[in-house]
């Protein structure tokens, strides 16, 4: 694995910009992909979300200052894309937020990508209930261990805030699976 | 308890045993949550997606050079048009309708940027403006007083939403 800053200085230069992005490309695909899946659910949406997201990496990479780390930056506009793409869904049908992710919930127990059991579903279920933010916090730190300093610089919230927000996350989710009786 | 019987020079963070509890049973119910999430991808997917997503990125910067949709003389033309109507509006219209239309058009443009109807993000306008205007910018920000968002902080957000999160 190449380091940060010279992955950084590489792509920022003309001569190196394309091999460094390739790079890139390769080392940040799968995590960004797992990371957009957990937002927008379904697969071709997700490659949709990520397609667009490089391409935005791709066009702002010479404005990146390195006040962050690069990966977290990048977490941030994927982040960024997959919320708004879903907040544009909801737009074009003209129906609420939560309309849309109850949509895409209701169509995983028929996705062909999706193999989970009776519980894995309705995990997913339950992680929809709860608020955009405690949403990707559960999702950034339970399935992709992320650790709360990175989430912090990404999510751009205090290390407090997001263990608070975690472990509400946590019992709103129990609670969720106690009530379906399935837990 | 602050008896220092069996101080030994180790400390704790702040609040540590208050919320210790409630940390480990958080901790013992996420051990009985599925580890895995169960989302899979088509077979060979990531193989293939390095050239996908190198196509995407090509594509999509030969066209932001072949087609200038934003460049400066465009805008400054379109807020001349856009003037140049306002104009004509306000000579053939009435005192008492100049206000409204004026009120209707801030409020309409508003929402209609709330409503998330401008398909445009802050990394599309930040690649739109050159690094001097960014600059500009973020100066302007630093020279915000706290005083001043305090203020602003009060009288414009809503504590209901802060109550939800």
């Amino acid at each position: 694995m190449v380091e940060e800053k010279e992955l950084v200085s590489a792509l920022q230069s003309d001569s190196e910009r394309e091999n460094a992005f390739r790079e890139l490309v390769s080392q940040y695909k799968e995590r960004l992909y797992w990371h957009i899946r957990k937002i927008v659910l379904d697969h071709d949406d997700t490659d949709d979300v990520l397609q667009n997201t490089f391409v935005k990496i791709f066009k702002n990479i010479q404005r990146f200052k390195g006040d962050s780390k690069l990966f977290t930056w990048m977490y941030r506009i994927a982040t960024n894309e997959a919320i708004t793409f879903i907040n544009k869904k909801a737009k074009h049908q003209n129906v609420t937020i939560e309309a849309v992710k109850d949509q895409l919930i209701s169509k995983l127990e028929s996705d062909v990508y999706f193999e989970g059991d009776v519980i894995q579903l309705q995990l997913q279920k339950a992680i929809t209930t709860l608020p955009q933010k405690q949403q990707l916090v559960f999702n950034m730190k339970y399935f992709e261990n992320h650790t709360y300093e990175n989430l912090s610089e990404i999510l751009d919230t205090s290390v407090g805030g997001l263990k608070s927000s975690y472990h509400i996350a946590v019992k709103k989710i129990t609670a969720y699976l106690k009530s379906n009786e399935t837990f | 308890m602050k008896n220092k019987i069996h101080s030994n020079g180790f400390n704790t963070p702040k609040d540590y045993f208050d919320e210790f509890e409630e940390r480990l049973f958080s901790k013992i119910s996420e051990d009985g949550l599925p580890k895995d999430s169960g989302f899979k991808t088509p077979e060979g997917y990531f193989d293939q997606l390095d050239t996908k997503i190198l196509k995407s990125v090509n594509d999509a910067t030969v066209q932001t050079k072949v087609i200038p949709l934003f460049g400066k003389r465009t805008l400054y033309y379109a807020a001349a048009i856009a003037a140049c109507a306002i104009l004509v509006f306000s000579i053939i219209n009435t005192n008492n309708s100049i206000n409204t239309i004026n009120s209707i058009e801030i409020s309409t443009i508003e929402s209609y940027i709330e409503d998330g109807n401008l398909d445009i993000d802050s990394y599309d306008i930040a690649f739109l403006l050159k690094d001097e205007d960014l600059n500009i910018i973020s100066s302007e920000i630093e020279f915000i007083s706290e005083t001043l968002l305090e203020d602003y902080l009060l009288e414009n957000i809503d504590d209901s939403s802060i109550l939800i999160e």
